[in-house]
C-alpha cells in the first residue's frame, strides 16, 4: 500500500539505526539464570537477540520454556518480515493493537522499533496506540489500522461490512489474512506479557529510551 | 459462514499446497483455521512452529496443555478453538463431555488434580479481557508446587489462545466438524 510522503516506507528506513536498550521492566517471574540455561537454547536466544532486541525482556523469560521462545522468534521472522504488507505498516498495526489491549510493554517495544526505524517521535507512537492522529496515514492504511483496532478490541464483533471496507480500499484475501495474523501475533505477545506481569512502566519514556 | 472464502488448492503456493495434500492424505483435510491461513504462506509456516512444538514439548503433558488452552478459549469465548480442542480431550483422553465443560469453566471435578485445577484458574484469569495476573495469583500456583518454568510453560497456552482465538473469531470460522446437535454443535 502506498504511504503519504510524510510516512517513510520500509525501503526508506534507516535500518542501521540501533535500537537502544530500554530500562528493564518489572515482571512477576524473573528470567532464568543464563548459566543454568542449556547451551543449545542459550545459543538460540543469542542468535535471535539482534533481530528481536525490542522485546528481549520477554524472550529472556521465555528461556524457561524454550519451545515458546523458538515459536516467538519464528513467528516474528515469518509474520513480521515476510509477505505483502510492508514492515512499517505491520509495526503500526502491532502498536495499534497493543494500545487497544492496554499492553504498555508491547506498545513500548514496538514503538521503539518505529522510533528507531521509521523516525517516529514517541508522542506519535503513543497517538498511534490510542488510535489518534490517523489522518496522517494514507486512506487505505487508515482503514486497515481502524480494522485492526476493532478486531483487537473484540474480534467476535467483526462484520461483513468491515471486510467489505477493506476490499473497497484495495485489500484482498491475502493482505486481509496477513493483517489478521499480525493482529493475532500482537495478541500472542500481549497475552503473554500481561500474564507475566511485564510492565513498561512509563510508556512514553520507555519508547524514547 | 466464514467472512472470507477459503483458498482453493490452485490459489495456494506450492509448498503450502504440498503440505495440505500430505496432511489430507494422513489425517483428512486440514482444520479450517489452517485452511484459512493458507492465504498467507508465512502464517501457515508460523503455525507449524507454534502449535505442536508448544503442546508436545516441555514438562507439562499435552493433555494438561490442551485443557489449559480450552479453559483460556472458553474465557475468551472462542467457540471454534474451545469446541475443537474440547472434542480432542474427549476423544483422545477419555474425558466425559460434561466434565470438560465444567473444567473449562474453572470448576473443580473429581478427575482433575487440585494442582492442575490451580493452573486452570491462573490461565482463565490471564485470558480474561480485564484479567490482571498479580503476584498473589502466581504465589497461589507456587503453593501447589509449580515452579516458575512450569508456570511460564502453562501460560503459553494463554498466548496460543490469544493468537488462534483472535483469528478464528475475526474470520468467523465455522465448527470444524458439522454436527446435528444444534447450538451445542461447537461443544
Amino acid at each position: 500500500m502506498a504511504h503519504d510522503a510524510a510516512i517513510p516506507t520500509a525501503a526508506s528506513l534507516d535500518t542501521e539505526m540501533p535500537v537502544r536498550r530500554p530500562v528493564p521492566p518489572v515482571a512477576l517471574i524473573p528470567p532464568p539464570d543464563l548459566d543454568q540455561v542449556g547451551r543449545e537454547f542459550r545459543a538460540e536466544y543469542e542468535a535471535g537477540r539482534e533481530r528481536h532486541s525490542h522485546f528481549d525482556e520477554l524472550r529472556m523469560i521465555l528461556l524457561r520454556f524454550p519451545a515458546a521462545l523458538r515459536a516467538a522468534d519464528g513467528m516474528y521472522d515469518l509474520i513480521m518480515e515476510r509477505g505483502l504488507l510492508d514492515r512499517y505498516l505491520k509495526e503500526a498495526i502491532f502498536v495499534t493493537c497493543s494500545g487497544v489491549r492496554g499492553c504498555g510493554y508491547a506498545l513500548a517495544a514496538h514503538g521503539r522499533w518505529l522510533t528507531a526505524h521509521a523516525r517516529m517521535a514517541p508522542s506519535e507512537v503513543e497517538a498511534l496506540g490510542q488510535g489518534a492522529d490517523l489522518a496522517r496515514h494514507s486512506e487505505s492504511d487508515r482503514i486497515l489500522l481502524e480494522f485492526a483496532r476493532k478486531v483487537a478490541a473484540a474480534p467476535y464483533r467483526t462484520l461483513e461490512r468491515d471486510v467489505e471496507a477493506l476490499r473497497t480500499a484495495g485489500f484482498d484475501e491475502r493482505t486481509i489474512v496477513e493483517t489478521l495474523t499480525v493482529v493475532s501475533l500482537s495478541g500472542w505477545m500481549n497475552g503473554y506479557a500481561a500474564a507475566l506481569g511485564l510492565d513498561a512502566g512509563d510508556v512514553s519514556s520507555t519508547i524514547g529510551s | 459462514m466464514a467472512l472470507l472464502p477459503y483458498p482453493k488448492m490452485d490459489d495456494l503456493p506450492g509448498d503450502v499446497r504440498r503440505h495440505f495434500e500430505q496432511f489430507a492424505s494422513d489425517h483428512g483435510r486440514p482444520s479450517l483455521l489452517r485452511w484459512m491461513l493458507g492465504w498467507s504462506p508465512a502464517a501457515s509456516e508460523a503455525m507449524e512452529g507454534l502449535y505442536h512444538p508448544i503442546f508436545t514439548s516441555g514438562r507439562l503433558d499435552r493433555r494438561l496443555k490442551e485443557l489449559l488452552f480450552v479453559a483460556a478459549s472458553e474465557q475468551r469465548r472462542c467457540f471454534y478453538c474451545m469446541g475443537g480442542h474440547s472434542r480432542f480431550l474427549v476423544n483422545e483422553y477419555g474425558y466425559a463431555r460434561d466434565d470438560v465443560k465444567r473444567m473449562r469453566r474453572g470448576e473443580a471435578i473429581e478427575d482433575l488434580d487440585p494442582r492442575e485445577h490451580a493452573l486452570v484458574l491462573l490461565t482463565r484469569r490471564a485470558a480474561a479481557d480485564d484479567g490482571e495476573v498479580t503476584a498473589e495469583d502466581i504465589e497461589r500456583v507456587h503453593a501447589h508446587g509449580w515452579d516458575d518454568d512450569s508456570i511460564v510453560e502453562a501460560l503459553s497456552a494463554v498466548a496460543q489462545a490469544f493468537f488462534t482465538n483472535t483469528f478464528a473469531q475475526a474470520t468467523r470460522l465455522e465448527d470444524d466438524i458439522e454436527s446435528s446437535e444444534g447450538l451445542d454443535g461447537y461443544f
